[in-house]
């Protein structure tokens, strides 16, 4: 198709712009937790002997532009975080905050990024399979296995594999993150129950979806030829087929993966895994509103950027979907 | 996508016949009948039916079927395994595991039902306005829109239960709060699906009939497009109260969700973590429940696809 | 299993006024290594400790924050001016020796020379001072902190290694709250950067700190006690410490060998884990302390003496023995427990009575009064007897809803008096009066952050019995006073506090001190090594 090329970027640059608005919706909101609180903003923000003190309160006040009118707080706050990435000092802890967050931000994402593919070791050959036999008992069961990941809690799941692998068989460590660059070895095996718990779950979203994506392919005009001519139903299946069936699997992976940035709380709070979703969840149980709005700011932030990296890669693969 | 030819979809309507513009309510009863037929047909569908009949008779049911109070405490009795007296067994209460389960049901099935309502309730006329005046409109609405599916649902809801928390709420308030915070993150999902349904309804011929014989924009908008997009919305309402169940359960999980003691199977299965080598009972009761009430919310949603909208199904 | 450890107030006063306390010194081979020598270490002993707690501290700045040495790993960074021995007892810490005046309204104690913080500078008196100051400051200590010294009025530099406490009242237990926990000491010049790397003077050095995951300590090589042979203190090379809130997976993690000592396993599992693994592990069963109920007087439904007293009758003690301790320690209705030497036996308080409990309700047309409870969010005991609590008060009349709350919103909650319950807990105290002025006292600031009580007869009572030396007279006087809290009930006793601790039978040269410690003079953690 003529123009192709250029059409995809003009979307990529739409989509890009696009991001600004949606951004600046996205910290409005998180702005807005701290003023939708009972009480005084203050008493928020800053730790609790320096609120209660008259002194000090009057000066934190101004220093935090809390006279002023809400939007022109707004723009401070975000200012300071744009500009200067300064989101404050913890309540709880009174350290600050973008250490804390960015320290634990590798953990998260070690753990998101082996769910993701512990999923797709698990969807893609089954999907396959459940599409190439469909209809059969193997269909059945692989469909039936893939709702009933999807109905099962994680956090369930998280604690019957503890108790089966950790307690009972004794196999694996039922807590603790050890660093890759520390120990590749160890740091695996205390990856495997809680990426497990996350990914089986993926898996069984991405097998039904796998499936049907196959069994959309498979009905494609150029199988039909590609059959015709002679070659193994083997090779027309793993070398085309799949291919191109892969495309929205792995899309929907990388958006799983974009999801899992914001939705490793309960994971890592069974895990006690040091990500940001276990300091966010901290956070909020010791009220500490400073990490709670940096956190949530972050992980969106990070959502929204794979979101959009995801989707224009999609684009770039298959061109032949209408753009827009 | 506008088809042409006539296609027997039990929604929705080709032409200019009068079944076409007869009430919503006689072609309503007549897809029922449909979808029922087509229902017994598809064994998946069916099982995911009747367990939400279950799920649902034993919610509404829950005063009559708890054997005891839920949140009684008897310290004689505590920590047994399921038995006649006690079906499921105690808690370290010596609360009846049964009854909590069962309240834990109502409580769910309410929270669930009430959050899809208010999500279908926001997010249908949103999406509905933005499909059929389309242009600035359109645009503007699903920027926010936009922003809206952007934040990742648990987030969501972590923001809400801060907010709802800092404030000292009773049980009902608590519960509200939490309805209206799940009903709001699933508004932009019912919009979008909507809208998506309404700008292919917009293009047909009947509508541009009622548009030359003068019939007013709402009353084209709401009264006759709505109505035959309604079963994407109906599919994802079913779904949705799956996905409710699985979220109010994690946030129940982490603390976030109703005050101790009330019944409820996240709270539940947070208590039975303590105990899970010794005890792994009281977590295998209230987990099988959720998942029962899911996976039959998932089975008959995914019958209902396979039935509203054949287009979709698998092949 | 003799658990419960007496403090014997006859034994502490010989320490004051005699040298003995140098006697004892030297029986723990308290000597202090002279700085010019390099550090003896013991050639075999080392190794890293994986300290598993089921706490772990708010923050860093131990002035802001409870450094508590039972189940925070970060309290390994602290000693204080006083020290306690594995039996309870109160011993020299970096004090030598003290010694109060006739009144004692007036403590003269003497620092030991070349103790040195973290950081190489040495504990001065100065030093100590402006420790003491800080605590003090309302803005920087804690209610539990100022209650410990509130009655220290100024502080006085003697000379380089003498300090002198001016006491605004006579208080006999002056050395007993001057213990690491609370009153620890941080470097001066680093007080501005105490939550992000403090310098204390303990026998480890922090290295780094991430909330709930873990705290990294290392050894401080110039660290001042030594055993019995003249080898340097500590012999471990670094402490890990691993914070698990959850019974279950601490106790897991102990048994699959990631950490290799525990502070507490659950009361349900102890049995079970004794039968099971007792030959792999050593276990202690320790007295920890009490937990109790405290009626706000500040303001709500419970100024009300009728509904205090209903409250107090709708309570079964027997369900909290089963259900929150799994039949572990037993019921109390006072701080301490049977058989020590402070348990009053003369106590008289009010009986499990639910029918009288709501006959005063309905007398006093408060049937359905909404109660606002609160409790520690971070430990099981805690949540569990606040539900039960709830459920006996829901059972009488009473509406309560119940508020879990993490430490810092839990002190703030309780600052401001915006509860009506609370569900407290202590720890051990070393002196009676550690309880009975701190927790009860009027004008204690712990007391106004907690009941806000104030009963003068109360107060005379604990005032004349820190000024007694004889404990027969003062148990007279603790029991007359607690009779009072028995009726006005600002406190209403529930259970004792049992710890279990378990280590794996690599940890050599470690047990806890009886009440809890993991660190203490002449044991615990300092005398603890990995045998490999």
């Amino acid at each position: 198709m003529e123009g192709k090329d250029s059409d995809v970027l003009k979307y990529t640059f739409y989509r890009v712009l696009q991001l600004i608005p949606v951004w600046i919706l996205l910290s409005m909101v998180v702005f807005a937790i701290v003023h939708a609180l009972p009480g005084d903003a203050i008493d928020a923000l800053v730790p609790p002997d320096a609120a209660s003190n008259p002194a000090t309160r009057a000066a934190l006040e101004k220093e935090l532009g809390l006279d002023k009118p809400i939007y022109i707080q707004y723009l401070k706050w975000l200012e300071r975080i744009v500009l200067h990435g300064d989101f404050g000092k913890s309540i709880t802890t009174r350290r600050t905050i973008s250490v804390e967050i960015f320290k634990r931000l590798p953990a998260t994402i070690y753990l998101a990024v082996t769910a993701v593919l512990v999923s797709l070791v698990i969807a893609i050959p089954l999907g396959t399979i459940a599409a190439v036999k469909r209809r059969t008992p193997v269909d059945y069961t692989a469909t039936a296995t893939a709702l009933l990941g999807v109905s099962v809690p994680e956090f369930w799941l998280a604690i019957m594999c503890i108790l089966f692998f950790s307690l009972y068989l004794g196999w694996l460590p039922a807590s603790e993150y050890r660093s890759p660059f520390d120990h590749f070895g160890l740091s695996l095996m205390h990856l495997v129950l809680p990426a497990g718990s996350l990914g089986v779950r993926l898996a069984a979203i991405t097998t039904r979806l796998t499936r049907s994506s196959m069994l959309d392919e498979v009905r494609k005009e150029y199988v039909d030829t590609a059959r015709s001519l002679g070659l193994p139903e083997r090779r027309v299946i793993y070398k085309y087929t799949l291919r191109n069936a892969l495309i929205p699997t792995v899309t929907v992976a990388g958006l799983q993966f974009a999801r899992l940035l914001g939705g490793t709380v309960v994971v890592e709070s069974i895990f006690s895994w040091p990500g940001v979703g276990l300091v966010l969840y901290e956070a909020i149980l010791g009220r500490d509103y400073p990490m709670i709005q940096a956190a949530i700011l972050i992980l969106a932030t990070a959502f929204v950027l794979m979101n959009l990296l995801v989707d224009l890669i999609y684009r770039w693969l298959n061109p032949r979907i209408r753009l827009g | 996508m506008a088809e042409a030819t006539v296609t027997r979809t039990p929604l929705g309507v080709d032409d200019f016949t009068e079944a076409g513009l007869a009430q919503p309510s006689t072609r309503f009863w007549q897809l029922f009948k449909n979808a029922v037929s087509e229902l017994w047909r598809n064994r998946l569908a069916s099982v995911g039916a009747l367990m939400v009949l279950i799920l649902f008779l034993v919610a509404l049911l829950a005063p009559f079927i708890a054997r005891y109070d839920p949140v009684k405490q008897n310290y004689r009795e505590m920590l047994q395994g399921p038995s006649a007296t006690h079906w499921f067994g105690t808690d370290k209460f010596g609360r009846d595991i049964w009854s909590r389960v069962v309240w834990g049901a109502q409580r769910s099935v309410i929270i669930s039902v009430l959050a899809v309502m208010v999500g279908i309730l926001c997010g249908v006329p949103l999406g509905t306005l933005s499909g059929f005046y389309g242009g600035k409109l359109d645009a503007v609405l699903m920027r926010v829109v936009d922003a809206w599916l952007a934040f990742p649902g648990i987030l969501f809801y972590l923001i809400a239960a801060t907010i709802i928390q800092a404030y000292k709420l009773s049980l009902f308030w608590n519960t509200v709060g939490l309805i209206i915070a799940l009903g709001v993150a699933q508004t932009p999902s019912m919009a979008r699906l909507v809208r998506g349904s309404v700008l292919a309804e917009r293009e047909r011929e009947y509508v541009e009939a009622s548009h030359i014989i003068g019939e007013g924009h709402l009353y084209i908008a709401f009264r006759q497009i709505l109505p035959n997009c309604l079963s994407p919305v109906i599919i994802q309402a079913t779904i949705s109260l799956g996905i409710e169940m699985l979220v109010l359960a994690a946030l129940s999980f982490l603390g976030l969700g109703a005050p101790p003691p009330t019944p409820d199977w996240g709270a539940d299965l947070n208590l039975a973590r303590e105990h899970m080598e010794t005890l792994p009972y009281l977590a295998i009761f209230p987990g099988l429940a959720i998942s029962f009430a899911v996976l039959g919310f998932n089975l008959f949603g995914d019958g209902l696809r396979d039935i509203l909208d054949p287009r979709l199904a698998d092949r | 299993m003799d658990r419960r450890q007496q403090t014997t107030a006859l034994s502490r006063r010989t320490f004051l006024t005699t040298t003995s306390a140098a006697l004892v010194g030297a029986a723990l081979g308290g000597g202090l290594a002279p700085s010019s020598e390099a550090a003896r270490r013991h050639p075999q002993r080392g190794g890293t400790l994986l300290l598993g707690t089921r706490l772990d501290v708010a923050g860093l700045d131990s002035h802001r924050n409870n450094q508590y040495h039972v189940s925070h790993p970060a309290a390994a960074l602290y000693t204080g001016l006083t020290d306690i021995d594995q039996q309870g007892n109160i011993v020299p810490g970096i004090a030598e020796s003290w010694e109060p005046n006739q009144e004692l309204t007036s403590w003269v104690f003497r620092l030991r020379q070349g103790v040195l913080f973290h950081n190489g500078r040495e504990v001065d008196a100065e030093a100590v001072k402006l420790n003491i100051l800080r605590i003090k400051d309302p803005a920087i200590g804690t209610e539990f902190h100022h209650g410990a010294l509130h009655s220290i009025n100024v502080v006085d530099i003697l000379d380089k290694y003498t300090v002198r406490f001016n006491l605004s009242e006579p208080d006999a237990s002056l050395p007993a709250n001057l213990l690491h926990y609370p009153t620890n000491l941080l470097a001066p010049e680093a007080f501005d950067t105490a939550s992000e790397h403090p310098i204390g003077t303990g026998p480890f050095k922090f290295v780094s700190w991430t909330r709930w995951h873990e705290t990294r300590l290392v050894r401080f090589e110039n660290y001042w006690e030594t055993d019995a042979e003249g080898n340097n203190l500590p012999y471990l090379d670094q402490i890990i410490g691993k914070p698990k809130k959850e019974d279950s997976v601490r106790l897991a993690a102990l048994r699959t060998g990631q950490i290799n000592l525990i502070d507490h396993i659950a009361p349900i599992d102890v049995e079970r884990f004794k039968k099971s693994y007792g030959a792999q592990f050593t276990t202690w069963d320790l007295h920890l302390g009490g937990v109790f109920v405290v009626f706000n007087f500040r303001q709500g439904p419970f100024q009300d003496q009728r509904l205090r007293t209903a409250a107090a009758h709708a309570i079964d003690r027997n369900a909290i023995h089963h259900s929150a301790f799994y039949g572990r320690g037993e019921m109390l209705d006072q701080p301490y427990p049977r058989g020590n030497l402070w348990y009053l036996e003369e106590s008289r308080s009010l009986a499990y009575d639910p029918d009288k409990a709501k006959a005063l309700l309905k007398a006093a047309h408060a049937v359905g009064t909404v109660i606002d409870m609160i409790c520690f969010a971070n430990l099981a005991y805690n949540r569990e007897c606040a539900q039960i609590v709830q459920e006996m008060w829901n059972r009488v009349g009473f509406k309560v809803t119940l508020r879990p709350l993490d430490d810092v919103p839990l002190r703030e909650t309780l600052k401001k008096g915006d509860f009506h319950g609370h569900i407290g807990g202590n720890s051990y105290r070393f002196d009676p009066d550690g309880f009975f002025e701190r927790n009860l006292h009027s004008k204690s600031d712990y007391t106004q952050s907690l009941s806000g009580w104030h009963n003068e007869r109360y107060d005379r009572l604990v005032e004349e019995a820190k000024r007694i030396l004889d404990p027969a007279r003062r148990k007279e006087l603790y029991t007359e006073a607690w009779n009072i809290v028995n009726v006005e009930l600002p406190h209403f006793h529930l259970h004792e506090l049992t710890m279990t601790s378990a280590a794996a039978r690599e940890v050599k040269g470690y047990q806890p001190c009886v009440v809890g410690p993991f660190t203490y003079r002449g044991g615990g953690i300092r005398t603890a090594s990995i045998e490999t």
